[in-house]
């Protein structure tokens, strides 16, 4: 059965000689990322890691991320991508929360937990380290399908961060999903532009070197590297995230690049405001437009909106789109039946692309895993055609810049701040982000404290993104329900006024 | 089996899903229909697990059928229109179909089958008389789909267990090299009782694209399909290809439509692609190879147009995106080089479970995980692989898989016959057909003996030529008979021992 690994065996005995990735100026043949792959079993075996193993990786978009990705759960060891924009402590909880016994790091993490037997830095280090293995014959073949391939973090510092469980089955289902999207071929050349230790940026992996298409790597993401790289590499496909694209077309539209080569041009983790895709067709016209629509815990394709650009004038522009050929979609009410067409009711997901649990958590799993449903915390609708509109989240969760911010988190790390009686963080609409972290803050009486010191108080606890981008002081207490809970819906309405739903793209 | 469709009436209820002859109904209509189905068959009493064979030349019913029996937890057995009663009588009886749908008498139906059902009126009488069943959502993706019979009278005539899982794995891997989208139009010639008829059903329907079904193959009626109904793209056997070709170039219909012409079987010849490419320029060429037991893709060759004069075009293309292929020893079974020639294995969701009630025939073929074709082939450095005959004893022809050794049976059971053997010969219509080579121990003639050949198998088995002889056939020292020598004198001047129209 198809593994994590199946991919790469294809590709090498079909296209060898082709250029797998392009990455600075590092070239490497299917042959040669294959032989490279072999050699990082063996360095692991060597440490003394084995089947089962946990290993992690954070680090910006690399060559030797694609061969860490791949090579992991193809050698039977369960791969942990981290957030390269954490900060040592969210790091240090997934290190230790998920038992990593080798760390691929491309930054310095301090103080990583007992468990961590092996920091290698994933530059010079890593290199020696292949440089002196003896490379595995071949990878072993009883990996099954069900195994763990992956622990990927959904972020946090708390019992909020939860390490979700994917099985080869899980990601090899979603890259033929993706396929389905958009056909891939040996003539795709893929620009890696999301971060890789998020599945939005390796969504394409696996299809990819299955089609022993060529990867192109930008390490960070920069609109004006991302459009030189399209230009001189003649990138036909990418997937970015809202912000990223309204990015790319302020560019493009600046300075153009010669950009014919591009024919897809994909984008999720949030919808993008229609202005952004009438720009985007405006100046990258030979690109078709693909929405993608998931989570992390869905591998994450649940939805696609293909062709963008035939909807602009219609409502189906704001949609997530249509069940992606091979999942099955399901809004549902609070008791488990199906909505009708046009009623809200929680996004549910399933198919051979649904998580299996989340680490070490089985209550938060029996919470959003029923009858093989995953539900996903989106409220939306569909109307008669299957399309997907959210609405609003059930999950008290922010989506900036691609990434995801829990509301409870920023509110703990406001909590721990002695001058700090009560606080209530959600999303505001941002035109580049998409949304924005907003806290709400009442002082205790008698405290002085400014916007600057809670900001800076956030900052040396959670990642720049998860920072709020405005703290609102204010005197009256928080509005509350009858049972005393904050009533969040009423302290955000304002900022969404005049706007069909509470969550936003760029 | 039934998400496609439960997609598309999500996704496109008042699409068109298909049409025939002048029939045509859209997605909901379809969804409904295949409601009522299950209704119905529920109402005669079938229950998870049970068998329904099919025996009906194809229309709209037939792919209700294909999506609705396996979607209730039922188990589909399609079986070949072209079948002798005894033929089928083995295969109905050795599945223990409790319901039969047919479009033809089969004599003397074994006592297993509880409820004959009329493929055409019958079909809408059960359904107009049925209440709607809603699909059970519990049907497992491990479950048995359809048992496809290999064909034969004898033991040899083997149920290939498909689950669920198969057939939509080989969908999935079907459109990572053949893109299906909502504007798909399939037209669906090749029978429905072989998996080569079925291979686009689920892929369209889950784009909610469109179908056009023909009863039977005929050149002109499928070019003028084609062109009234702007099919896209059609799956067709050799034969059926250069039949479609010699139409086109005679009486040229505008085919501009069609953007993909696939074909299944051997591969063909040279001079048909280069035919078809004049007939067909605007369509995209791909060959495709695979077996029953493997639900069936294992290799594709896509844009072929445009390797007409590479060796490639000579091979069956490039393992398919989610199968594993590879060459092995035949009788170890472990891994050869590129270059060396060796039993094709094939590994992946797509592989038969096994074969109905037959662990050893089935152990002779599954071996971890890894299905063993019985063809003979080499793989180059680029993965492609060149079939160069068939370990098993196993003769191609229009699409139809012989067994030698099933023809041999029936000569031998001609009492004029000492000794025979039967095998594949190079046919330009039917790329391969049915020869034999018979040592009479009284006067015959080949006439009597073709007569009595068609008394007990399908027309497509019995032999083309039989060539009578005096001397006895070529042994080896076990006194083996050995038919390659018999062979080979056809065969001259070719690569391979295995051809397409």
């Amino acid at each position: 059965m198809a593994t994590m690994i199946s991919p790469l065996r294809r590709a090498t005995q079909v296209a060898a000689d082709r250029t797998a990735v392009v990455c600075g100026s590092v070239s490497l043949t299917y042959g040669e990322m294959a032989q490279r792959c072999r050699r990082l079993v063996g360095a692991l075996h060597g440490l003394g890691v084995h089947a089962g193993d946990r290993v992690a990786i954070v680090a910006p978009n690399c060559h030797r991320y694609l061969e860490v990705y791949q090579s992991i759960p193809g050698a039977g060891m369960v791969l942990v991508p981290l957030n390269q924009r954490h900060s040592d402590a969210e790091l240090r909880y997934a290190l230790e929360d998920s038992g990593t016994k080798v760390l691929f790091a491309g930054r310095p993490v301090a103080d990583v937990p007992a468990c961590v037997e092996r920091v290698v830095s994933l530059d010079g280090a890593y290199e020696a380290l292949l440089a002196s293995a003896t490379p595995v014959a071949a990878f072993p073949d009883e990996v099954a399908e069900e195994d763990l391939a992956g622990l990927f973090y959904t972020g946090g510092t708390t019992g909020t961060a939860k390490g979700v469980m994917l099985t080869h089955r899980n990601l090899v289902a979603n890259a033929m999903h993706m396929q389905l999207c958009w056909p891939f071929s040996p003539e795709t050349v893929w620009l890696v532009a999301a971060p890789l230790f998020h599945l939005a940026g390796s969504i394409a992996v696996l299809s990819t070197v299955w089609n022993a298409g060529r990867h192109v790597i930008l390490p960070a993401f920069d609109p004006a590297a991302a459009l030189d790289l399209v230009e001189r590499e003649q990138v036909t496909a990418t997937l970015v995230v809202p912000s990223m694209l309204a990015a790319m077309n302020e560019e493009q539209h600046a300075r153009p690049r010669a950009v014919s080569s591009l024919r897809l041009l994909s984008f999720g983790g949030a919808p993008s405001a229609t202005e952004t895709l009438r720009r985007a067709h405006e100046v990258f016209p030979g690109a078709s437009l693909l929405h993608l629509y998931g989570a992390t815990e869905t591998a994450p394709i649940a939805t696609a909106l293909p062709g963008v650009e035939r909807f602009l004038d219609a409502p189906q522009a704001r949609s997530c789109g249509q069940p992606a050929v091979g999942v099955d979609v399901d809004v549902r009410r609070d008791d488990g039946s199906s909505c009708d067409v046009g009623e809200v009711g929680e996004v549910a997901v399933r198919g051979p692309n649904v998580m299996g649990a989340y680490w070490n958590k089985p209550d938060q799993t029996a919470a959003v895993l029923r009858d093989g449903w995953y539900h996903t915390g989106d409220l939306g609708y569909t109307d008669e055609h299957a399309f997907v509109y959210l609405v609003d989240r059930a999950k008290d969760m922010i989506v900036s810049g691609g990434e995801n911010v829990y509301s409870t988190e920023v509110e703990d790390v406001l909590y721990r701040h002695p001058a700090v009686l009560e606080a209530a963080v959600f999303a505001v609409p941002d035109d580049r982000w998409g949304e924005a972290v907003h806290a709400v803050v009442v002082p205790r009486p008698s405290v002085s404290v400014s916007e600057e010191e809670l900001l800076a108080h956030c900052r040396a606890a959670i990642a720049a993104y998860k920072v709020p981008k405005a703290v609102e002081l204010r005197a009256e207490p928080l509005p509350k329900s009858g049972a005393g809970k904050t009533l969040k819906r009423e302290l955000r309405a304002p900022f969404w006024a005049g706007r069909e739903t509470m969550v936003s793209g760029a | 089996m039934i998400w496609p469709l439960r997609r598309a009436v999500e996704v496109a209820p008042g699409r068109v899903a298909v049409r025939f002859d002048d029939v045509e109904l859209t997605y909901a209509e379809t969804w409904e229909r295949c409601r009522l189905l299950a209704g119905a068959l529920s109402g005669l009493g079938l229950e998870r697990g049970d068998r329904v064979a099919v025996v009906a030349q194809n229309s709209h019913r037939s792919l209700e059928l294909y999506q609705a029996v396996p979607g209730a937890g039922l188990t589909l057995v399609p079986l070949n229109h072209r079948h002798a009663d005894a033929e089928l009588r083995y295969a109905i009886e050795d599945a223990g179909a409790r319901v039969l749908v047919a479009d033809r008498e089969i004599a003397e139906l074994p006592a297993c089958v509880q409820h004959v059902v009329d493929a055409a009126a019958g079909h809408e009488e059960l359904l107009a008389a049925s209440p709607p069943a809603d699909f059970p959502d519990d049907v497992g993706e491990d479950e048995l789909a359809g048992l496809f019979y290999t064909g034969g009278t004898t033991g040899r005539s083997k149920g290939v267990m498909l689950r669920h899982r198969a057939l939509v794995a080989n969908a999935m891997n079907l459109q990572a090299v053949l893109p299906f989208d909502e504007e798909t139009c399939f037209l669906l010639v090749a029978p429905m009782f072989h998996l080569a008829g079925t291979l686009g059903v689920l892929a369209t329907t889950w784009h909610a694209g469109r179908q056009v079904v023909m009863r039977a193959f005929d050149a002109g009626a499928a070019l003028d399909l084609i062109e009234r109904e702007r099919i896209t793209v059609t799956q067709v056997v050799p034969s059926m290809l250069a039949a479609l070709c010699d139409e086109q170039l005679e009486r040229p219909r505008d085919v501009s439509t069609l953007r993909h012409l696939t074909f299944g079987g051997a591969p063909s010849a040279t001079e048909t692609l280069r035919r078809a490419r004049r007939a067909f320029p605007d369509a995209e060429m791909m060959t495709m190879y695979g077996a029953t037991e493997t639900a069936p893709l294992v290799t594709a060759l896509p844009r072929l147009h445009r390797l007409l004069d590479r060796p490639q075009a000579h091979s069956c293309g490039r393992p398919l995106i989610g199968v594993e292929l590879r060459v092995v020893d035949p009788q170890e079974r472990t891994p050869l080089p590129v270059g060396d020639v060796g039993e094709v294995a094939a590994r992946g969701p797509n592989v038969m479970l096994g074969y109905w009630r037959k662990p050893e025939q089935t152990d002779a073929v599954l071996v971890d995980g890894w299905y063993h074709t019985g063809d003979l082939g080499r793989l180059d450095a680029d993965g492609y692989l060149y079939l160069v005959d068939r370990a098993k004893d196993m003769i191609v022809s229009g699409g139809e898989n012989v067994y030698s050794t099933e023809v041999e049976d029936v000569l031998y059971r001609h009492p004029a016959v000492r000794e025979v053997a039967v095998f594949g010969v190079p046919d330009a219509r039917w790329g391969e057909s049915v020869h034999a080579v018979v040592v009479p121990r009284s006067p015959v003639t080949e006439d009597e003996l073709v007569a009595h050949c068609r008394a007990s198998i399908a027309g497509y088995k019995v032999p083309k030529r039989i060539e009578l002889r005096e001397e006895p056939l070529p042994k080896s020292g076990a006194g083996k008979l050995l038919k390659r020598e018999l062979r080979a004198p056809y065969w001259e001047g070719r690569e391979s021992m295995v051809s397409g129209a």
